[in-house]
């Protein structure tokens, strides 16, 4: 066939490499800002907008999908266009990738800031974004499928699976968990409520570690590591069982997020069970990874690309240890709602995805700047500093874990709790949590460090922003089989097909999980003496989301003698089938408060006490890190949507009475007024409009319903029938 | 129909081994795929972050 010249587009490449160094730094300065929190909460500044329960999903988000998502589109459009031989499909659809991702993070960290929230862990977006999401991740699909039906290269390469694996099964997942009703602009109610909310949430959770942060770099590591060893992939023999057995496993691993939960135990077994097979497709990889340098440690000494890809690597095959261990019950027992989680997630986000990136970078800047890197010294530098940031990071939160279960835990020789008070497990943990703000800050000085040297690298070359290359035209063949070719065979030059496949395997994990609990009644037995939330509640409630209050406490006790003693009944199926969203949160920074409102109960507080505590937690007890949340008690409560709430909520199925909406706010300034007088009677003079009275009725609900003394006659209105 | 079908599994904590089972057929269907890629082939394919940018890939 005849040589075709033809170009690669390296400005899209080089637009997301900025993104990725950008959104890294302010991603992990909000990191840092969250950290000291810890420490100091003052640092919230009184103000709503940095306050922990909003900065933390800017955090997570902006790391996430921001840093690592724009870091995932650098290397996808530079080696994708490289392994096809083609230019991207459509440079529109590349701009309006670029710049429709960007456009979404900003909208993302000014809603989160502003509490616009759906309170569902890394899917916080509201549905406006969602949709704006959506479609920006199909146009990347859409670009990214079109390369490849244009290649000339007749075998897809491994490293395209894996992306072909992402934009489908992140699609799959962003849309299933984004089923909202809207109720204004940014607020929404999820269509899913209490355990079915939870599985469907873990479900993506769990995934979007799985199809954001991992196959996605997997494929990174398919193409670059070779590269940058200049050595072919170990196996690509094992490359391809590790692809299918891969894809194929996380997708059930979802539930071992809700171990010990409300879950029915059928799902619990599966998420453990298919968790612990992930080691072997993880390993898989990662041995494939390691072993690809065999013959060539050499250049790991010098080479400082190399350095960051193999402790990336190791950290993928620390990580993808430690998950399934984690997801065991034994391990969970002690680990789940503790530090330990956020240890585990940062090996995997610092090591393995950040340490990645930064190798891509390395490796890609000067050759689209057809330069060299400014200074190996830097690098090494940036990569030990880097190196001990994630180890000051960890361990401290490794430590901090095992003090916090065995002092939750803990019960003295008379058989009582040894420390009943949450707080006192709090302060033992500060000078770790002072530990591992070092380390975030060590980190984020090595990715300074890392800019400069990138950025004198730029400055330095001349930049290639079309790169001519040449390959001959793939010659047309049939779409169906020839002769000898095996039906895999046959889907490696069909990314439709392929496409398709892979969407089964993922389907197959979820079907299975997710459909049953839908449609089995017996999965969640309801409980006749839990009542939907009065509208005051209902407000209430969404305060609570809007402040991210979920990030620091839990809704969930476990069944163990600890936790039933701390605070009180264990949490059953039935008590969360009016909850949109699941609120169990996943660590405890604070105390649960699913048994809050329960009068004489071991968590019970006046209205008085929450008041007060709202105001300002320090005066409470000075080692508090709550922050203040002043606003509640300044701001009036918006009426305007309570109607609205009711509705939406009847075509969820909760059984409001007819007409209800109609008298909503009647009934929410009632029950209002009643909390308004208590207060009045402590001495406490706040208005029954005002925001604190929604929040202190929702937590003065929580846990009521599952007692048999009923609802406090102290908060509550005219239960609803 | 789905709700009545669903309702008649009987012992849904069969779930597990069901689909262990399902994995199992799959991981063995992969890995029998795997071996029965020729070593040239396979070779060729660990290539291609590599290949020369005028090789001609229309071999199948």
């Amino acid at each position: 066939m005849e040589n075709q010249t033809f170009y690669y587009d390296n400005k899209t490449v080089k637009l997301f490499a900025y993104a990725t160094l950008f959104w890294g730094v302010i991603g992990m300065v909000v990191g840092l800002l969250l950290a000291l929190q810890f420490i100091w909460p003052q640092l919230t500044f009184g103000i709503p907008y940095t306050t922990f329960g909003r900065i933390r999903p800017i955090h997570t988000n902006a790391v996430i999908f921001a840093f690592v998502g724009n870091g995932m589109f650098t290397g996808v459009y530079y080696s994708l266009q490289r392994l096809c031989k083609a230019r991207m499909f459509s440079d529109i659809l590349s701009k309006i990738n670029f710049w429709g991702w960007q456009l979404i993070i900003v909208a993302a960290a000014l809603t989160f800031a502003f509490g616009f929230t759906t309170g569902k862990e890394y899917a916080e977006l509201e549905w406006p974004i969602d949709i704006l999401v959506a479609v920006i991740w199909i146009v990347f699909g859409w670009n990214m499928i079109g390369t490849i039906i244009k290649r000339r290269t007749r075998h897809i390469y491994v490293a395209i699976w894996f992306y072909l694996a992402t934009f489908v099964t992140v699609a799959v997942l962003h849309v299933a968990n984004s089923i909202e009703i809207p109720i204004t602009l940014f607020k929404s109610y999820i269509v899913y409520a209490g355990v079915q909310d939870a599985l469907v949430q873990w479900w993506y959770g769990h995934n979007a570690v799985a199809f954001f942060l991992t196959t996605p770099f997997l494929g990174l590591m398919y193409y670059y590591l070779p590269k940058a060893a200049n050595r072919p992939i170990y196996s690509y023999r094992l490359s391809i069982v590790h692809f299918w057995a891969l894809i194929f496993l996380y997708i059930w691993a979802g539930p071992h997020h809700l171990i010990y939960s409300a879950l029915p135990n059928w799902a619990q077994s599966l998420g453990v069970v298919f968790s612990v097979m992930l080691i072997a497709p993880s390993w898989g990889g990662m041995v494939n990874g390691l072993l690809t340098l065999r013959g060539a440690w050499d250049k790991v000494r010098e080479d400082p690309v190399l350095k960051f890809m193999v402790v990336a690597v190791t950290a993928y095959g620390m990580s993808t240890f430690e998950g399934p261990m984690m997801s065991t019950k034994t391990v969970n027992a002690i680990s789940h709602f503790t530090d330990w989680t956020v240890g585990h997630a940062h090996i995997g986000a610092l090591g393995w995805n950040g340490f990645m990136t930064f190798a891509v970078l390395y490796w890609l800047i000067p050759r689209i700047f057809q330069t060299n890197l400014y200074s190996r010294k830097l690098a090494n530098t940036h990569f030990w500093i880097g190196t001990l940031g994630i180890i000051f990071y960890a361990v401290p939160l490794y430590w901090g874990a095992i003090t916090q279960f065995l002092m939750w835990k803990e019960f003295t020789a008379e058989g009582f709790l040894k420390y009943p008070n949450f707080l006192e497990t709090v302060t033992q943990l500060k000078p770790m949590y002072a530990a591992r703000a070092v380390g975030g800050a060590l980190y984020i000085s090595g990715i300074v460090i890392g800019i400069y040297n990138l950025i004198i690298t730029i400055r330095q070359g001349k930049f290639l922003a079309e790169e001519a290359a040449s390959a001959p035209a793939l010659e047309p063949i049939s779409g169906k089989r020839v002769t000898g070719e095996g039906a895999h065979r046959w889907l490696e030059r069909r990314p439709i097909q392929f496409t398709i496949v892979a969407l089964i395997a993922i389907l197959i994990g979820g079907i299975i999980e997710i459909v049953p609990l839908y449609l089995v009644k017996t999965n969640i037995p309801t409980i006749a003496s839990v009542k939907p939330y009065t509208p005051l509640e209902l407000q209430g409630r969404d305060i609570y989301v809007r402040e991210g209050c979920y990030t620091c406490h839990s809704q969930q006790v476990r069944p163990f003698r600890s936790e039933t003693e701390r605070y009180g009944q264990y949490a059953k199926a039935g008590e969360y089938v009016y909850d949109h969203p699941f609120q169990w949160g996943s660590k405890r920074n604070g105390p649960d408060l699913s048994r809050e409102g329960v009068v004489n109960g071991r968590q019970y507080k006046p209205n008085s006490w929450h008041y007060n505590h709202m105001l300002n937690p320090q005066k409470l007890n000075a080692q508090s890190i709550m922050p203040v949340y002043k606003w509640l008690i300044a701001d009036d409560l918006d009426i305007s949507t309570t109607a609205r709430k009711i509705r939406v909520m009847q075509m969820l199925g909760v059984p409001y009475p007819a007409d209800f909406d109609k008298i909503a706010n009647e009934e929410l300034m009632k029950q209002a007024s009643l909390i308004s007088a208590d207060l009045k009677s402590q001495g406490i003079d706040c208005a029954p409009n005002k925001e604190i009275i929604a929040l202190i009725a929702y937590l003065q609900r929580l846990g009521v319903d599952i007692h048999s003394a009923g609802l406090s006659a102290v908060v509550s209105g005219n239960p609803v029938k | 129909m789905f709700n009545q079908v669903f309702q008649s599994v009987s012992g849904i904590n069969n779930y597990g081994l069901i689909s262990t089972i399902i994995f199992v057929v799959f991981f063995t269907m992969v890995v029998a795929h795997a071996f029965s890629i020729r070593k040239n082939e396979l070779s060729e394919f660990s290539r291609m972050p590599f290949e020369d940018e005028t090789k001609d890939s229309n071999e199948v």
